[in-house]
């Protein structure tokens, strides 16, 4: 260009800077935003591979149920292209936090690959020691200082030979100890999502592995890994520094992978037929072993048998021997018993002798002392008359009273005295003389006793003999019972020993009995281990390695995942902005040629030719196209990346989150953008330029006004002025109408598309568990005790839930593209209950049958791999085996995971017996974790799952990406808003100017004015927005299907409160931008209508 | 001969060559008061006529200055003019003061006047009226060599007069409409300040014909558009029917002129997405009582276009329209700036006529023209210089859209 034509370029783009500007923008917007999306991905996958290399991430991990032998490690180390070679070891443990159970993936720390990247702390360097995945420390509550004790072994990755159940001393199968502190928190190449779904599976009932941890090598049991290495991980520096996400990465990686999996080959069979011939001989020694405790069995019952006879024996003996010593004893003591009686009798005839005697002697001794005290009184008496001390009636009254008590005192004694008279006055002194005399010698006096006359002193004597008799036999009779009570205690002892004897002999038996008893158990319980131990060797598999590649990580798959989004994202955003951008170019090209027409015309009246003329818009707008390209690839890598990667960053575990910019693609879409906007310039100016400059210097021709075809309809005159008024002037100014209907559809579908995005992907959780899931806890059972699952799930009910008992487990599934994805197979139990709470919606083939053969899989399968009903699918059974299900059905599903339903018959046919190990429950307005409170103790209880919470969180997750989308839409809808509809507006105004400062002069007030203009506006903009919300709703479902992941499909369907959202912001977006540009209207001077 | 005589030769001599070649009487003594006043370098003159039905008055014909005397009067004996009238002799006020004639120092209030001649002028047959030269206060007083001078071309035009050519009948204003005093208007661009109306002075009566004539720039669409409304004086006042509008807001300004004023626009204006007919129905809609809007297109011979859009009529189709469009308000007044001026001859004719029609029946016409000749259409002629108004013509005769020539 020559230098005035530069500066009329200038002056061009000065005068009409918000056309200019217009294009600049929507050119900065279609660039930016793409770019922005698109490097979104590669900024994900940098970040990705700056943490695969600060974490020496592997290129290959090779995994090998069997585990590698240390002979097949260095045989691989020496393969071409590896360079390092380090294995590992992984098992599931379960720990407690807080009243909840966890299953923790513990894995050998690498020493030279997968460096663990510490975020805080140290690693471990002892065996006590342990490092705990950031994210998994973060959810779990755990801090360094922590001890971490493990419960339970949950299996390990290579538990496919069941090895042998001995415990080590922690009591655990496959780590030597089971008590850990916490000495690091890290990061790990191998997990750079933050998510536990790209864990890995566990044993576990759930089959979900919760944490990861990474302790010593030596703290694995290596017995337990039949001492080879399950997994091995490779380095290769031929590979270092190439991005794992390249194509070159790929192809290199290629390269190195196929000597490795044929050395795998070799190997694996190697290592096949050395397991398989331990196996076959421990299988050997347990069979020998068995034979020979059966035999001891045997010999064991043989001699309970004796036993048993010798105890009867002895019992029989026993009660002989009693018998006849109780029989003795009862003669002896029938005697002793006789001769008491007598001795007793003998004993109460001498008391009763002795008795008498003594009564005798008492009376005779009494009347004595009583005859002689009488004597001294009557004589003391007679003294005292005599002397006169008395006097006569004192003497007569003594002496009447001595009379009476002497009566009295020898009534006794007149018995046994002869002859003794009675006692008067007259006799007194003389009977009491002779009584006195006579019982001096009382004890030779014959008396009567027991009608034999005997002197007292004979009495005496005989008695004395007869009590020497007594006692003789008295002493006879002691004796007797001495000898009596001895025998009976003897004969006692003897039956006690006789009896303990035979307890000791039935104890023994017993004894014996129970070794046997225990003995056959097991016997019992080792054949069928050994039977099945049999059976496992029968069938056991021929694995072949398996050498996964980067792209095989389940962290980096996902950042290829998110990356494809972002990718596909940016090219569905970029078509809108890229088409509403070229009419924006093509409108406002064509109103600057169409105000500068009159220049034009000069132009080419003054010798301009047509081609220079086009060049300097051509010039116009590529520069606005550049300058738009240069300012919205900042704005991308800045902004854009910015949004998106905050959200992505929140994903991973990566330390850094770099903007990514990459000159191809700037370039590229520029380039693009530019011959868009320039074809689009060229169509907006080459009618005019065609035209004579005599036509064109009569200035712009005023709108063609004819008569159409609706104007002859009769109701056409019966409408309102207003509406013919609207209708004419959107008929008569095409361009406007087109551009306006484009600005505010533009800024609906953003709204509307960013929305439906949004809300399908919440959408579909909602659906699902409206039409497919009844349920929305999981309870996942041990299998052991037998009958637990019955009691959980009573318990569970008793909480007042719903449930229904299934097998539920995940398979690989065979894809049609040659990987395997994990599929989830449910088994119904109890039909009944199954279809309270699971409903089998199939949207083509049949309806579920319980007792269907096949298998109803779900529609994101069929959608993404085209299948369809009649179809096979592949699905390794775990067992070595390959099962090939036909597809009878094809389910609703909505979730991000694919699922198959099977009746219990057709899965028993393929895969063996069904073994419920879930109770789905549905638990209302009850909170899962009281659900979890009333069953937690229940033997068997192994978990339970919140699933609606837990999957309202991967949809969360994905709705983060489409939130961050739809901050950027609405900016986006904001700017174009600002852009096009006030742009417009203004223009719009600019070209009414005229119109309405004649109608103002005529009386139109500025509100008048206003609502002359505005009613066009109203018109267009709902015409624009019902545009919107069709283009809306078809952008959205493209759009969500773009972030489709391959094991989902979104709700795509128009959403209603997207579109109630688009309708009301795109209407407040463009009565702002109108209201904003009405404000001019204020400004009309009515006398500008001079300059007209 | 000294040079002062040469002039006076000179000037006597061009207002004979004026009267000689005037087609009409108006125009020769038009020409030669504007040829005495040139001469004698006098700010102002007036033709008062004496009034044939009111003979004790004298009123203004034609006047040059920046005053609006055409409601002014004169009786015999009063003031200078009535004065001269009377006694017929002339009067020579080199010093005027204000305090002993304030008759004429009310008709001249917009120029103050600091030195006055008045001649009285008559044919043979009659007294016709009095000639005023006028002087502001800032030019200085007149000499008695200047007013010779005026005396005798006064009396040159005088004689000029045929007996038999009777003067028209006077024009008879109606009630004042509209009242400017001492509007000025300036525009400013940057620091430079742009004075437009430098004090215009005009009255707008009921039913007149005003025409507003003047080179590109002197103030006269401006002064269209303060009449309009649609802009306000920088100063003086601003009266509607006894209103003061001078600092009127816009929605005062905007109901002043939905209810009183139609405009015709040079370039037509109409809606060119609305047919004839919506273009008036639109404006219609703000009053009232609008006339019909099928009426107001048969008025400018339209009826059958009225489906017809802008673009499928002719510019004079358009003008009708426009005409028809201002009319169908039933406005007190129409302005029309160049309603003309984009038409070829016979079309402008053709909207002439309709304007012609439009002010028999009786409504107020203010139109801005360039072209002399429509102005013989008018009831007044306002000539505009330099911001203010120059010239004001009362048109006793005024001639028929067809009559003109161009």
């Amino acid at each position: 260009m020559k230098p005035m034509q530069i500066t009329d370029l200038l002056a061009n783009i000065k005068s009409t800077f918000v056309s200019f500007f217009s294009i600049f923008m929507f050119a900065a917007l279609g660039v930016g935003v793409f770019l922005g999306i698109s490097w979104a991905g590669p900024a994900l996958e940098n970040a990705a591979f700056g943490m695969h290399n600060e974490g020496s991430f592997h290129n290959f991990q090779i995994q090998f149920p069997y585990g590698l032998t240390k002979d097949d490690i260095a045989q691989l180390a020496e393969t071409e292209g590896v360079t390092q070679v380090e294995p590992e070891r992984q098992s599931f443990q379960t720990m407690r936090k807080d009243g909840r159970k966890y299953t923790v993936k513990v894995q050998s720390l690498g020493q030279d690959i997968d460096v663990p990247i510490i975020v805080e702390g140290e690693l471990p360097t002892r065996s006590g020691e342990i490092a705990f995945h950031a994210e998994s420390a973060k959810q779990l509550g755990v801090n360094i200082g922590d001890t971490i004790t493990f419960e339970k072994d949950a299996g390990a990755s290579n538990d496919v030979l069941g090895s042998e159940e001995t415990e080590n001393t922690s009591g655990m199968k496959y780590l030597v100890r089971d008590s850990f502190t916490v000495t690091a928190i890290v990061n790990n190449a191998d997990y750079v999502a933050k998510s536990s779904a790209t864990y890995g599976f566990s044993s576990s009932p759930s089959g979900a592995v919760d944490a990861l941890a990474w302790v010593n090598g030596s703290v694995f049991d290596a017995s337990a890994f039949q001492n080879g290495y399950p997994i091995v991980n490779v380095r290769c520096d031929s590979l270092a520094g190439m991005n794992s996400f390249s194509d070159g990465y790929i192809q290199a990686s290629k390269a190195i992978q196929e000597p490795i999996e044929a050395l795998g080959t070799t190997l694996a069979t190697a290592r096949y037929d050395d397991l398989h011939s331990q196996v076959q001989k421990k299988i050997d020694e347990g069979q020998a072993k068995l034979d020979e405790a059966e035999a001891k069995i045997a010999q064991g019952e043989k001699e309970i048998a004796d036993g048993e006879q010798q105890l009867i024996a002895g019992r029989e003996e026993l009660q002989q021997k009693q018998a006849e010593g109780e029989a003795k004893l009862a003669d002896a003591y029938q005697k002793l018993v006789s001769g008491e009686a007598e001795y007793q009798s003998g004993l109460a005839d001498y008391d009763m002798y002795r008795s008498a005697y003594n009564a005798i002697d008492s009376k005779l001794a009494e009347a004595k002392n009583e005859a002689s005290e009488m004597l001294v009184e009557y004589n003391q008496t007679e003294s005292d008359y005599a002397s006169g001390k008395i006097t006569e009636q004192e003497y007569n009254k003594r002496l009447d009273a001595l009379v009476t008590k002497s009566n009295n005192a020898l009534e006794p004694a007149r018995e046994y005295i002869e002859g003794l008279p009675t006692v008067n006055r007259s006799n007194l002194g003389s009977v009491l003389s002779y009584a006195s005399s006579t019982l001096n010698d009382y004890r030779n006096i014959s008396v009567t006793i027991d009608g034999r006359a005997m002197t007292l002193n004979e009495a005496q004597v005989e008695l004395d003999a007869a009590k020497a008799k007594l006692d003789a036999a008295q002493s006879e009779l002691s004796s007797g019972w001495n000898l009596y009570y001895e025998g009976q205690a003897t004969l006692e002892r003897e039956v006690a020993q006789g009896q303990q004897k035979l307890v000791d002999g039935e104890a023994k038996i017993e004894d014996a009995k129970r070794q046997v008893e225990d003995g056959k158990q097991q016997v019992a319980a080792n054949k069928p281990k050994l039977e099945e131990a049999k059976a496992q060797l029968a069938d056991m598999a021929k694995y072949n390695w398996t050498v996964m590649p980067r792209a095989y990580n389940t962290g980096s798959h996902e950042v290829s995942t998110f990356s494809g989004v972002t990718n596909n994202l940016s090219i569905s955003m970029a078509a809108l902005f890229i088409i509403v951008g070229l009419l924006v170019s093509y409108f406002a090209v064509s109103r600057i040629v169409h105000e500068q027409v009159t220049q034009i015309g000069t132009k080419k009246a003054l010798g301009f030719r047509q081609r220079e003329i086009t060049n300097g818009f051509l010039w116009y707008s590529g520069i606005a196209v550049l300058a738009g390209a240069i300012v919205g690839s900042i704005v991308g890598f800045v902004v854009v990346e910015g949004i998106i990667g905050g959200v992505l960053s929140g994903m991973f575990a990566f330390g850094k989150y770099p903007a990514y910019f990459g000159w191809g693609l700037f370039l590229a879409i520029t380039a693009v953008e530019l011959l868009l906007v320039l074809g689009a310039t060229y169509l907006a100016c080459r009618k005019i330029l065609k035209e004579h400059a005599v036509d064109l210097l009569r200035g712009e021709k005023p709108p063609e006004g004819k008569t159409r075809f609706y104007e002859k309809w009769g109701i056409w005159d019966n409408l309102p002025l207003l509406i013919q008024t609207i209708v004419n002037n959107c008929v008569n100014d095409k361009r406007r109408v087109l551009s306006t209907i484009v600005g505010v559809a533009g800024c609906t579908a953003l709204i509307v598309t960013a929305l439906t995005l949004n809300n399908d992907v919440m959408k579909s959780y909602d659906r699902h568990y409206e039409n497919v899931y009844g349920f929305n806890a999981i309870v996942y059972a041990e299998n052991e005790p037998e009958g637990a699952i019955a009691n959980l799930e009573a318990a569970i009910q008793d909480s007042g839930c719903t449930t229904a008992q299934v097998s539920m487990k995940s398979y690989l599934l065979m894809q049609p593209n040659g990987e395997s994805g994990a599929v989830r197979i449910v088994v119904p139990v109890d039909e009944d209950a199954f279809a309270q709470l699971y409903h089998v919606h199939p949207i083509s083939g049949s309806e579920f049958d319980p007792s269907g053969e096949g298998a109803w899989i779900s529609q994101a399968y069929a959608e993404h791999f085209g299948a369809k009903v009649g179809d096979i699918v592949t699905i390794d059974g775990g067992d070595g085996m390959h099962h090939e299900v036909p597809i009878v059905g094809i389910s609703e599903f909505w979730l991000t995971y694919n699922e198959i339903v099977m009746g219990k018959g057709f899965f028993e046919k393929e895969f063996g017996s069904v073994k419920p190990n879930v109770v789905l429950s549905q638990t209302g307005d009850i909170a899962v974790a009281d659900v979890q409170k009333a069953i937690s103790s229940i033997e068997g209880f192994d978990s339970i799952v919140d699933d609606a919470t837990y999957q309202y969180g991967n949809f969360a997750t994905f709705s983060s990406v489409s939130s961050a989308v739809v901050l950027i839409y609405i900016i986006l809808a904001l700017l174009m808003a600002i852009v096009v509809l006030l742009n417009l507006n203004v223009m719009f105004i600019a070209e009414k100017k005229r119109e309405l400062i004649v109608l103002m002069i005529n009386g139109f007030s500025v509100k008048d004015a206003r609502h002359y203009i505005s009613y066009d506006s109203i018109v267009l903009t709902a015409l624009g927005i019902i545009a919107g919300i069709i283009l809306g709703c078809i952008m959205g479902s493209v759009t969500v299907m773009s972030i489709e992941p391959i094991t989902a499909v979104f709700v795509k369907a128009p959403d209603a409160m997207a579109i109630l959202i688009g309708i009301v912001g795109s209407a407040l977006l463009a009565i702002v931008m109108a209201l904003i540009a009405l404000r001019r209207i204020n400004n009309f001077e009515l006398t500008d209508i001079n300059r007209f | 001969m000294d040079n002062s005589a040469l002039q006076v030769y000179k000037a006597i001599g061009r207002v004979q060559n004026i009267i000689a070649n005037a087609s009409t009487l108006d125009e020769a003594l038009q020409e030669s008061l504007k040829a005495i006043v040139e001469h004698a370098g006098a700010d102002g003159g007036a033709i008062w006529y004496a009034d044939k039905t009111d003979e004790n008055k004298l009123r203004p014909f034609f006047w040059i200055g920046p005053v609006d005397l055409t409601s002014r009067s004169h009786v015999l004996g009063d003031g200078s003019v009535g004065r001269v009238f009377e006694s017929q002799k002339a009067e020579r006020l080199f010093e005027f003061d204000p305090m002993q004639d304030v008759e004429t120092a009310i008709d001249f209030k917009g120029m103050p006047v600091g030195s006055m001649v008045c001649v009285p002028f008559s044919n043979n047959v009659e007294d016709l009226g009095v000639i005023q030269f006028v002087n502001g206060v800032e030019s200085g007083s007149f000499t008695d060599e200047g007013a010779d001078v005026m005396e005798i071309m006064a009396m040159m035009a005088a004689i000029a007069i045929e007996d038999n050519e009777a003067l028209a009948e006077p024009w008879e204003p109606g009630k004042v409409v509209m009242e400017l005093r001492d509007i000025t208007r300036e525009f400013q661009n940057g620091d430079i300040v742009t004075k437009v109306l430098k004090g215009v002075n005009l009255d707008v009566y009921e039913g007149e014909f005003l025409v507003l004539l003047g080179e590109s720039g002197c103030g006269k669409s401006t002064l269209l558009n303060i009449i309009g409304g649609m802009d306000s004086a920088t100063s003086g006042t601003f009266e509607y029917l006894g209103q003061d509008l001078s600092n009127a807001t816009q929605e005062e300004l905007t109901d002043f002129r939905r209810d009183n004023i139609g405009f015709i626009f040079q370039s037509y204006n109409l809606m060119p997405n609305l047919t004839a007919l919506q273009n008036l129905k639109l404006i219609a809609e703000l009053v009232n009582e609008p006339m019909d809007s099928d009426e107001a297109l048969e008025i400018v011979g339209l009826e059958e276009r009225k489906k017809n859009y802008p673009s499928q009529m002719s510019g004079g189709q358009q003008q009708r329209v426009s005409i028809a469009r201002a009319l169908v308000k039933n406005p007190k007044i129409i302005l029309a700036d160049e309603p003309t001026a984009a038409l070829d001859y016979a079309t402008s004719i053709e909207v002439l006529q309709v304007l012609e029609e439009v002010v028999k029946g009786g409504t107020t016409m203010v139109m801005v023209t360039h072209n002399e000749e429509i102005t013989r259409m008018a009831d007044r002629v306002v000539r505009m210089r330099d911001g203010r108004m120059h010239e004001v013509t009362i048109n006793r005769r005024p001639a028929h859209a067809t009559d003109l020539v161009w």
